[in-house]
Parts: C-alpha cells; structure tokens; sequence
C-alpha cells in the first residue's frame, strides 16, 4: 500500500504542475508561452524527427567528460579543505573567488584560449561544475562530529580505518547533494558554452529561442527536465545501494 | 589467438597490392587538401548564403578541402577570436574591425562577405507612428549593443530624419531571441531583423518595416572576411586568402545570374526554421530583392577603400571608431583586387 | 611543548601569490588582447576614472543581488523544511523541482523577458531563479537528514512537534542552512552579472560588456575580478558568521 502511495504521489504532483502550465499558456498563447497541449503535440514531432534526441546524447556524453573530472577533482578537494585547516586557508580563496564566475563572462574569454571544440566545452562544465563539489563537500567534511571521531580513537582505529569507516560515511549525504548540484550545473554550463558556439543541444536551444512559436523551445526545456529527473534517480539509487542504512535513520516527524 | 606466417604473408601480400593501387590514383587523393579553418556566425540568413557556398563548394572547386566552419553567436567574440588567432578566417562586423585596428590589434580586412545589409528595423506600429515617436521614453529601441554596425547605421538614419539618437531609448540586449521576445511581448518599440525573419514577425500582430536602409545608403558596410595581418605574411595563407576571395566573388556572379544556384545553397545552408524545405518559388522574392535592390551580391566584391573614407565620418559621428583613427591600416586590398584580375 | 604555529593568514597570502605567478606566467604566452598580466588589470583599480565608474557599477548591481538573494532565502528555507519534514508533499513535489532545477535559467530569458521586462525586475527575477533551487534543494537535504533517534529523544521528553520543530530540527538545520548560504551566494552574484549581460546591460555587465567591445581587455578583467572578490567577502562574512554560531558542529583542532 504504502509502495503504492508513494509511486502515486509524483504522478499527482506532476498534475498539478501540468494543469497550472496549461492554464496560464492558453492564456497567454504560443508566442509568449505555449500551453502543455501545444507542446506536447511539438514534442512528439521531434521525437519522430530524430535531432532533439540525437543530438542530447551527444552533448551528454561530452558533458559527462567534464562532470566526471570535476567530481574527482572537487571531491577529494573537499574533504581535504574541511580536515585540513592549511589546506583550508590556501584554498578557500580561489575556491571563493571562482565559484561566482558567472560562465557567461567566461566563456568568450575561453573561447579566445581555448578554441571552440571539445577542450572548451568540457573546460566550461568542469569550471561550472567542480566549486559547488567543493562547497558541499567541504560543509560535509568540516562537519563530522568530534564525538564520531573520539568513538573511532577509543577503538584504535588508524587514520585510515577512521577515514573510511567513519568519515567517509558521514560525508555520505554532503557528496550526493555535492554530485547532483554539481551534475545540474554541469548540465546547465554544457547548455550554455553549446549556445555560445552554436553546437549540439545548445544549438536547438538557440534555434528555437529565434522562433515565434515557443513550443519547440519548451519541448527541449522539457526533455532537459526529464535527464535531470533521470539521472537524479540514478544517483539517489546509486546513494542507497552504497549506505542503505542511511535511509532507514531518516524519519519524518 | 597467434599470427600464424600464413596469415602475416597473406595480409602483407593485400598491403602491397593496395599500394600498387593507390599509387596509380592521381596525387591530389593521396596528398593531404587544405582546409581553411573559418570562423562564421551562429546563424546563416539568405544574404549570408553565397559566401558560406563559397567556402565550401568554392573552395572545394579551387582544390581545397571544405572549409572548417566553427560557429559562434557572438559577432563581438567571434571579432575577438580572429584577434586572439583562433581561427584563420572569420566573418566579422566592420565596425568591430575597425575598433580592434584602431586600438592596435594586428587585423586586417580582406574582403566582403555580403554588401549592404538585410536587416530592417521592425516597429510596433501602435506605438510608432513617425520617427518622432522615438523620443518618447517608453518606446525603446533593443539593440545587441551600442557598438555595432546596426547602431551606428540606425543612429546615421534617425539623424537624417531630424532625431538624434542620444535623445532615444536604446537597450542593450544579447541575443537576437530575447530581442524579438522583447517586441512581441511589448517591451521594447522596435527591433532589427533580418528582412527574412521579419516577415514571420509581421504576422503576429500590428507590426511594420520602418526602415529598409539599403534604400537610404548605398553602400553600406556589414560584414568583411577578417584576417590576422601576420598569418597573411606566410605565401601559402596569402594564396588561401585569394583563393577564398576568388570563390565568393564567383558564388557572388553565380547567385545573381541563378536563382537554383542560390536555393540550392539556401537549402543546404540556411539556418532558418524549414529552409530544408523552401522551394525556388518560395524563394525568388527574397532573392530578387537580394540581388537587384539590395545588391548585397556586387560582381566586383564591393570591397574598396574609398567606401570606407565615405562612411568613416558616420561612424565616428556615433563614437564607435575614434576621430583620426587610421583605417587604411585595417584594410587590404590587394587581395580582391589579385582575385580579380586571374578571374578575369 | 606545542609547535608554534604559522598564522593561517601567511598561508592565504602564499596561495594568492602563487595564483599570481602562475597567472603572469600565463599571460605571457597570449597577447595583451586575450590574457593580460596582473599588473596591467591591477592598474585599473588605479585609475580614478575606471575606478569610479566601478563603484557605481557595484553599488547598482547589488541592488537586483540583495532584492533576489533575499526573496530566494525567504521562500526556500521555510518551503524546504516543510517539504524535508513532510514526507507527503515530498514526494509529490521532489521530483518537479528536481526538473525545473535543470533548466539552464538562461534559456528562460526569453520567458523572463515578457513576463517582468528587461530591467530591475527581470534582474531580480533571475537572480532569484538562479539561487532558489540550490538553496531549496540543500535545504530538503538537511531537513531530511534529521535522525529519528533525536526526534524520539525530544519526544520521549514530552515534546510537541512544535517543540521538536524548534529545538530539535532547526538547530540539526543549522549546517545544512549554512552549506546552502554558500551555495545560494555564489550563485545570486553570479545570477547578478548574468543578468547585466542578457537583459538591457547596465552597472556592471555594461561595464564588461563595453570594455570587450573596445578590445580593452585589462579592464573586462577587472570587472570580472570585482565580481569575484565580491564572491569572495561574501563566502568571508558567510565563514565568520557560521565560527560564531556553529562552535558545536565544527570539529575543534
């Protein structure tokens, strides 16, 4: 029952969302903001049509590149910043300083260094992506109660069974929400280097943002949220397969 | 799984008869072709047509390979780009080459890549009536920026019609989509477009041309081929850069005389919604229009010093190129006038 | 006999001028267009003329930051404890937000554009759809996060949930809130120059945007430096705001 209720409850959600959509695009119309009906019917075209998907998975992988790098740089990073307070101070800064760099500004710059191919696109989602790793990563490690590390002493653990068995897992939930905010961002910077060079799914976006019609621009909006929720879920199922005692001590109240 | 020698004698036995094959094709397969690497803008209109075919098909015809084409949205970064040397060629605004020059970039332009220009100035005709409408506060004009060829061309027709531009509205907005958002949600008073995007534009609402300034100015400036001045130094880039001059100039004469030459490329080109699509009827409008009254396709290239010397003043008069600036230094000749004189 | 230790400061200072180095080691390789050294975009700061219009430049852009920060932080936290405390309405909406979350806010603009216009309140618009759903969904997380076992605790005392929600769950809150301030800052100031760039350019987007367009590269530089050491104090006052209220989370060295 309860397995039920909980697949139900998103589908109710969505609904609601979905009826707010349509209402205020019927009023507003197609060329201002096309209702979920209009959209729909432009979506299904372009599943026919082939390049909405074609070339989303091309951008994906190539995003991938640059996510994937981030995280193993960023990560690490982190931890290291919140255990190490001279780690912490030399790298704070840039860390800080970066973090604000809005890829708009950037990007022409990069582009001047860098091309328009591959290395830039992947230099942008790994710069996008790897400071809010950082971020979430350091919070997690700067965090770990002193009382889990007494408890890790008294049993003389070493520095390396601590970090493992009892670090790495209190960290558990800072990397997750580290990953998915890194992975969105990582989405959104390979969307928007892709505009600036005219290539892959940015170039949709792009083409269809000079269109009157703003259904075919919300149709790729659309599939952008669907990859999102995707791999949202595969992280969290990733999350629960490596700690599932973690869930079991979330309740609600 | 081992090689046997069998199997080494068989394949090495394959090997050298490819060899004997390929060494009867003509040296021109086995020799590595040129590809100029070129940098264009993000999207291609119709006026833009001919010079993406010469890059290509015209290349191709001269011995080259197609051209590499990178895309970038930005007329201002891609300027910047061929500064910096990322590219070997690309289409720049005029009014962009001349700053980077002025201000000591080593830039230099070649040819043009269209003449004239095919953008129009689109209003919301229930707030603009006559130019005088401008002055109203509420009414504002969303330009890419105050530094380019649309401005300093918009700024030159106001003044003529007794506005000056100072005394009007121009926002700064990037990205031709937001612009065009902008007027049909009523936000800005007017925009300029591309006279083929227009007429979409025109359909959702009271909306008019207001200005066609191939009518006012004659010629007009807007796009140039822009080279780094030391890449031009080494023979082979100085023979490319003809070569690429010789194929626009031929795309140029065979887009006036053809209209299937022009939709053939349009087809394959065009970077507008269903152009795959567009049929030489559908087209001969714009093309008559690009071609007799605009003449943004001139058989001589339209590419001379002294057009320049004329619109200097304009451009000045709308502080985008500085009094005094040298602009000879920015513009080369040599090498349209090279393609020519072997065209014949 | 403790080890006399280096002020942290020093190690700060080291790293900014090893960051330094490398960058006029950089800059040498480009010309002055693309990559300028660090002496010239200091010399901007110098300048009086550049440095006024700077400061005029940042005191309007802080406008739209503080309006949309604000708003942002004032809708997510309490939506996000709610949603991270009911278990109901997480599940209904979780996966919406984890959508809209994806959209690039850039490929909105548009939308943003018909909907608030091209000035202040479109700014602050995307400033705050730039920070809203990072903080929200970092908030969720910590909302989540909070163990059974201190809710059974507070309510083996007799606590009601209102009790719990404000002895129990606020304060477990409180490094999440944290985590999610640093995040939400970074993004709002980067919400900020977006917005200077893609809506009518004015203050500090202008500033950049007029500076590219005179090839006048030392000073794009220095706007975007100006923007980042904005970032910086923000995560500065962020970290000294959290040393005084967090003594219990921080792990003492």
């Amino acid at each position: 029952m309860k397995k039920l209720r909980n697949a139900l409850l998103p589908l109710l959600g969505f609904a609601i969302v979905i009826a707010i959509w349509e209402i205020v695009g019927s009023r507003l119309g197609n060329s201002l903001f096309a209702p979920a009906s209009s959209v729909l019917v432009q979506y299904i075209d372009m599943l026919r049509e082939g390049t909405m998907l074609n070339e989303l998975f091309t951008s994906l992988r190539q995003m991938l590149l640059g996510f994937v790098i981030a995280c193993l740089v960023g990560m690490p990073m982190g931890i290291a910043m919140g255990r190490s307070k001279i780690t912490d101070t030399m790298l704070r800064p840039w860390v800080s300083i970066f973090v604000v760099t809005s890829t708009a500004a950037l990007v022409p710059i990069l582009i001047m260094i860098l091309g328009t191919g591959l290395t830039l696109r992947a230099t942008v989602v790994f710069l996008a992506a790897v400071w809010y790793i950082v971020l979430t990563t350091y919070n997690g490690a700067k965090g770990v109660s002193p009382e889990l590390l007494a408890v890790g002493h008294s049993f003389s653990a070493n520095r390396h069974q601590i970090f493992w068995k009892i670090i790495l897992p209190a960290l558990y939930p800072y990397l997750i929400t580290g990953a998915r905010i890194g992975l969105i961002h990582a989405i959104r910077a390979m969307v928007m280097a892709e505009m600036f060079v005219i290539v892959g799914y940015g170039a949709l976006i792009n083409q269809a943002g000079m269109e009157i019609n703003t259904s075919s621009l919300l149709a790729l909006l659309l599939t952008l949220a669907i990859i999102s929720l995707i791999a949202n879920a595969i992280l969290s199922q990733w999350g629960k397969n490596l700690a599932p005692w973690y869930e079991q001590q979330r309740q609600t109240l | 799984m081992t090689i046997t020698r069998r199997d080494l004698l068989k394949h090495a036995g394959m090997g050298m008869s490819a060899a004997a094959m390929l060494s009867n094709i003509p040296l021109s397969f086995a020799q590595n072709k040129r590809a100029v690497r070129a940098q264009i803008l993000g999207y291609t209109l119709a006026i833009h047509v001919p010079a993406i075919m010469a890059l290509n098909e015209g290349m191709q015809a001269l011995g080259y390979s197609a051209s590499d084409m990178n895309r970038i949205e930005s007329m201002q970064v891609l300027t910047q780009s061929i500064v910096a040397g990322a590219a070997e060629v690309g289409e720049s605004d005029v009014v962009s080459a001349l700053r980077a020059g002025s201000v000591g970039a080593d830039v230099k332009m070649v040819g043009m890549v269209y003449n004239n220009t095919s953008q129009v100035l689109v209003v919301n005709a229930d707030k603009i009536k006559t130019y005088a409408d401008f002055k109203n506060k509420d009414n504002a004009i969303a330009l890419n920026s105050t530094g380019d060829f649309i401005y300093v061309m918009l700024s030159g027709i106001f003044e003529r019609n007794g506005i000056d531009i100072q005394d009007t509205t121009v926002v700064e907005v990037g990205g031709s989509g937001s612009r065009m958002r902008a007027l049909l949600g009523g936000r800005v008073a007017a925009v300029p477009v591309h006279f083929d995007q227009a007429a979409d534009i025109l359909k959702q609402g009271n909306y008019k041309v207001m200005i066609e300034p191939w009518k006012i100015y004659n010629p007009w400036l807007s796009e140039a081929w822009l080279v780094q001045g030391s890449w031009l130094k080494n023979a082979d880039n100085a023979r490319a850069i003809t070569d690429l001059l010789k194929a626009t100039l031929t795309s140029f004469r065979k887009a006036n005389e053809s209209l299937s030459y022009f939709a053939e490329g349009y087809r394959k080109y065009a970077t507008i919604k269903d152009a795959k699509s567009a049929t030489e009827a559908e087209l001969k409008p714009v093309w008559e229009q690009l071609s007799k009254q605009v003449k943004a396709w001139p058989n001589d290239g339209g590419f001379r010093l002294k057009y320049f010397e004329e619109l200097l003043p304009v451009y000045v008069k709308a502080g985008t190129v500085k009094r005094g600036a040298n602009i000879a230094r920015v513009i080369d000749t040599q090498y349209i006038d090279k393609a020519l004189k072997e065209l014949g | 006999m403790p080890k006399k230790s280096i002020p942290l400061l020093w190690f700060s200072a080291l790293s900014i001028v090893i960051g330094l180095a490398v960058w006029e080691l950089c800059a040498t390789q480009f010309s002055d267009f693309i990559l300028p050294s660090p002496l010239s975009v200091f010399a901007q700061f110098l300048d009086p003329n550049f440095a006024l219009r700077l400061a005029k430049a940042v005191s309007g852009s802080l406008i739209q930051l503080g309006i949309g920060f604000g708003l942002a932080l004032a809708v997510a936290v309490p939506l996000g404890t709610l949603l991270g405390r009911s278990d109901t309405l997480y599940r209904m909406f979780n996966p919406t937000i984890n959508a809209i979350y994806a959209i690039p806010p850039v490929a909105l603009i548009p939308f943003l554009i018909i909907w608030f216009g091209l000035f202040l309140e479109s700014r602050v618009a995307l400033v705050f759809l730039m920070c809203f759903f990072d903080i929200l969904v970092v908030i969720i997380a910590g909302s989540r996060d909070v163990r059974t076992s201190w809710i059974d605790v507070g309510r083996s005392f007799g606590g009601s949930r209102y009790y719990c929600l404000r002895h129990i769950v606020f304060p477990a809150l409180t490094p999440f809130l944290f985590a999610a301030l640093r995040v939400g800052s970074a993004r709002a100031i980067n919400g900020m120059i977006t917005a200077e760039l893609f809506f009518a350019a004015v203050n500090l987007g202008q500033l950049l945007k007029r500076s590219s367009q005179a090839f006048d590269a030392s000073a794009a530089l220095a706007v975007v430096m100006t923007v980042c050491l904005m970032g910086l104090l923000a995560q500065t006052i962020i970290m000294l705001l959290e040393r005084r209220l967090l003594h219990w989370h921080i792990r003492r060295s």
